[in-house]
């Protein structure tokens, strides 16, 4: 017998647009990703069932490897035969469905609903109203307030330990009382995470009106969240929720034991392990850009903060982003001339027709603007529920990160890892060193989903499972448009030489191919920090990408031309330094 | 391996099966096998405009526990305006204590010391919406009519619906709506029009009265004041000045003057509802077949382009790829040579995922 695990995963992902199954097998001593097969989801209308896309995914799945893991009535085969037919394990992680209406309940709006704000935002949910003290609406009010909510989540975050009891006994007597009129005529899930005296009152006021949920206060003292064991609850609510809303998700899970994880948690779970792996001052930063919804991962020694837009994302709920986002904003990244009309009705065609694709070149610079867009939206939202303390004195920058890994099919399915590059460069704006890795399976909420209980086949399939796009140096500092900020010298180990005078409002890509080291040197003019502190230059080791090494001289946050002509003049000159054409 | 896209029906005739369900459980009117109008009342049901609580302790000035031996209705009866609810006499009948309900409607709860009434000024009333036989009645919930006649999709609506008689204005499938074509003959009449560009034709329609508005394409900017009209509007195929695809055209001048059902519920990609128009025609013969769902994209097949250079242009699958290839923008996608209607036009290569099935 082996003494190392050789079971074959089947990974299946289950998103708004796109169904993947992902197989990893030991090779060579080692778990190693195989190959993925991706099929549009079945979830929606007319199948309203999960399986069709999954086989249809499996289906490629089974044409690209030649391996058959699943039998002539599309049944998975489990377990697997020596001969290599089937499957041992089967790991589900889902983003598909509406985002959860929830309601939140609690003291303070600037206390104890704000963390409940925050711990609700790590997930698919959308918070349809809130009731606290605070609350200055009339009872009658308040209750209609419930009713038109139509919660299918109550989230009760009250008190801290031994806190007052009362106030919120009666608050909660008009929410159980409306919960008796909800429009659905469902129950809804109630997840207690306050005062823990109040726990037995609590579950005895909503027995009869849905199944009760406890978890360990999440402010036990003023100022202190503690989030593990209620997000442990919430995953379970939500995964309760999926399994009856989305056709063939329970029949599915019976095959797996019951295990399904939110596509979001999941990646959260690789994030955090990168960060904890890499052990840095630094952050590392996880995104996900899907049809409906987007995601922010971010680590900072070691804690994990998760921010979903359930209802934001660069297809079905794209026309959410035209209230959160002007058009300058969403034409600057264009190079050509456009109205203000052309940007609201292609946002607007986007949303009723999510799955399509650019054809043309110009169609790609309008996908790519919506797709930065709708991430810088996300990010706004992550960074306002991340502790100061990580935010630094420049609140407006994103904090140091080590490490941007992306995901989703925007960055994927990119025609160029130049453009995914681009793409996160240009949303996420970041500081210092970073390296850029892309998801180009979508492997990660696979991986994240094995974290806990196959640890070892997650460290061995990492490798090999992600496209190193290459790093990053961004300049900080102000100049003029055009001066010199910074000298870089490369020389890669295969004797290559390269040196630029990098001008402020430039993107300059250096090579260094994917597999190659070098040295790079960078000098910087005074005032300007390109991560080693203002005006310090340094020599560094550097590892090749897909896109070679990348210099982002154009300021932080970018800077652009006020004239248009000469703002999509510079944003042809990056696309074109970036690979690209206009 | 079969490439499944969406699709819209842009159906002559078929048979039509709808749900018309209420919100809440209320009353089912016609039995199964029953024809029905448009306009009948199928359901009624009581559905509260807004609710009160009551104190009813404070008022009695009794415990929480003892309010229930003081009511005088009971859970889930009806109460009108000023109508006692509970009353408390003490010191032999000298004082005396009455709670009333401050609105007509029904009392819904009244434990834990508090009275819950529902404020109900008329049921809510679930019309037929379409001519047709009841072929299924869920008791307490509403009814499934059966019809035969066109159906056509769109991608947006504004949640309300209307059945009157049709008339298609303007002479082409893109041809936008100017003021001079509204005249007051059109008042009550569901209006069909390639696009609505114009501010001052928007403006008219609202003066003229219309009862619903169908376009092909919609200019965005108007879509914040549509979503507030009283009358329903949908678009058929998206936003810009593309107007209809050239079969919805001619679906609805073919039927011009006809009556049907405008129902525009908004686009929801997750439970499927959207907004459509129901043309009810008659079929002598042998009952036609149920709108087609689901099916594969294939050689043969009508498709429309829902992006790039040709949108909005209908044509025929000539051709699919069974491999991915480079577009233009340097995506790589499976593609189907589409060859189109308009003789002019050549034919062209077009990813999958950029076409729609016409059905």
């Amino acid at each position: 017998m082996a003494d190392y695990p050789t079971d074959t995963i089947l990974a299946l992902d289950f998103g708004a647009s796109n169904t993947r199954a992902a197989l990893f097998d030991v090779v060579e001593g080692a778990y190693r990703f195989v190959a993925c097969g991706e099929a549009p989801s079945t979830a929606k209308p007319p199948f309203l069932d999960i399986s069709e896309g999954m086989r249809h995914a499996i289906f490629e799945l089974q044409a690209v490897t030649g391996r058959i893991v699943m039998d002539q009535s599309a049944q998975l085969i489990l377990p697997a035969t020596p001969d290599g037919t089937g499957i041992d394990i089967v790991v589900v992680t889902s983003s598909v469905g509406p985002a959860a209406r929830a309601l939140l309940v609690g003291l303070l709006p600037e206390v104890s609903v704000e963390s409940a704000r925050r711990l609700a935002g790590s997930s698919y949910i959308t918070v349809k109203d809130t009731l606290s003290l605070g609350d200055r609406r009339k009872e009658e009010k308040q209750f209609d307030a419930v009713v038109n909510a139509d919660p299918e989540l109550i989230f009760i975050a009250g008190g801290t330990d031994n806190g007052s009891r009362e106030a919120l006994l009666k608050l909660l007597d008009t929410v159980s009382l409306a919960c008796l009129l909800l429009p659905s005529g469902q129950s809804p899930r109630v997840l207690y995470t306050g005062n823990p005296l109040l726990k037995d009152k609590v579950t005895e006021l909503f027995t009869n009106i849905g199944p009760v949920y406890t978890a360990a206060n999440i402010q036990p003292e003023l100022g202190e969240e503690v989030f593990g064991p209620a997000r442990v609850e919430l995953a379970k609510i939500m995964s309760e929720l999926r399994l009856g809303q989305i056709g063939g998700l329970q029949a599915l899970t019976q095959i797996n034991g019951g295990g399904l994880q939110p596509t979001a948690q999941a990646e959260g779970q690789i994030v955090r392990y990168f960060n904890r792996a890499t052990n840095s001052s630094g952050g590392v930063l996880g995104v996900n850009v899907g049809s409906a919804a987007t995601s922010i991962a971010a680590a900072f020694q070691g804690e994990l903060h998760l921010s979903v837009r359930a209802d934001l994302g660069v297809g079905m709920n794209s026309g959410n982003l035209l209230t959160e986002t002007t058009v300058d904003q969403f034409t600057r990244w264009l190079p050509f001339e456009t109205s203000a009309t052309a940007v609201r009705e292609f946002i607007l065609n986007k949303s009723v027709y999510p799955h399509t694709v650019p054809a043309e070149v110009a169609d790609l610079h309008w996908e790519y603007a919506l797709a930065r867009e709708v991430l810088r939206a996300a990010l706004r939202t992550a960074q306002a529920r991340w502790p100061a303390q990580v935010l630094g004195p420049r609140s407006d920058l994103l904090p140091r990160m080590d490490l941007i890994l992306g995901s989703g099919a925007v960055l994927s399915h990119a025609p160029r890892p130049a453009l995914a590059a681009m793409l996160l460069l240009d949303a996420l704006q970041p500081i210092g060193v970073t390296n850029l890795l892309l998801d180009p399976h979508h492997l990660l909420a696979a991986l994240g989903a094995l974290t806990h209980t196959h640890p070892m086949t997650v460290v061995q399939a990492l490798d090999g499972a992600l496209l190193s796009l290459g790093m990053v140096f961004s300049v900080v500092g102000d100049a003029r448009l055009g001066n010199v900020v910074c000298t870089a010298k490369l020389v890669s180990d295969t004797g290559g030489e390269t040196t630029v005078d990098v001008k402020f409002g430039s993107l300059e890509v250096l090579p260094l191919p994917l597999g190659q080291d070098g040295k790079l040197t960078l000098k910087p003019r005074a005032g300007v920090d390109v991560g080693f502190g203002p005006g310090r230059g340094k020599t560094v080791s550097v590892s090749g990408g897909a896109v070679g090494l990348i210099v982002d001289a154009r300021g932080r946050p970018l800077v652009f031309p006020k004239a248009a002509d000469k703002r999509q003049a510079l944003v042809a000159d990056w696309i074109r330094k970036m690979g690209g054409s206009v | 391996m079969p490439y499944i896209p969406d699709s819209s029906h842009v159906t002559l005739l078929a048979t039509l099966r709808r749900d018309r369900m209420l919100p809440a459980s209320g009353e089912v009117i016609p039995q199964a096998g029953q024809h029905v109008e448009a306009v009948d009342v199928v359901a009624r049901a009581v559905i509260p405009d807004e609710y009160r609580i009551l104190d009813l302790a404070k008022h009695l000035e009794v415990s929480k526990d003892k309010t229930a031996a003081f009511m005088v209705k009971q859970n889930g009866d009806s109460v009108k305006k000023g109508e006692l609810l509970a009353v408390r006499k003490t010191l032999m009948g000298l004082v005396v204590l009455p709670v009333a309900s401050p609105v007509d409607g029904v009392l819904v709860d009244s434990g834990k010391g508090k009275a819950l009434v529902a404020a109900v000024s008329k049921p809510f009333e679930l019309r037929a919406g379409m001519p047709g036989n009841v072929i299924n009645r869920v008791e307490g919930r509403g009814v499934t009519i059966e019809a035969t006649g066109a159906l056509l999709q769109g991608v947006w609506g504004n949640g309300k619906d209307h059945y009157s008689v049709m008339r298609v204005l303007g002479n082409g499938p893109r041809n936008p709506l100017v003021a001079d074509q509204l005249e007051m003959n059109l008042r009550g009449v569901i209006l069909a029009v390639g696009t609505l560009q114009d501010d001052s034709a928007f403006k008219q329609i609202a003066e003229v009265g219309i009862a619903g508005l169908i376009v092909g394409s919609l200019k965005s900017d108007l879509l914040p004041a549509l979503r507030k009209w009283s009358i329903p509007v949908m678009v058929t195929d998206g936003f810009g000045a593309q107007g209809f695809s050239a079969p919805a055209y001619t679906l609805l001048a073919s039927n011009t003057g006809r009556e049907l059902w405008l129902n525009a519920p908004g686009l929801n990609h997750y439970t499927g509802a959207r907004p459509e128009v129901i043309i009810p025609l008659p079929t002598p013969g042998q009952a036609p077949g149920v709108p087609a769902e689901g099916r594969p994209l294939d050689v043969g097949q009508r498709v429309r382009v829902l992006r790039g250079n040709a949108l909005g242009q209908v044509g025929t699958v000539a051709a699919l790829s069974d491999r991915t290839i480079a577009l233009p923008s340097g995506a790589r996608a499976k593609v189907a040579l589409v060859k189109f209607d308009e003789a002019n036009l050549p034919p062209a290569s077009v990813p999958f995922a950029n076409l729609e099935i016409l059905e």
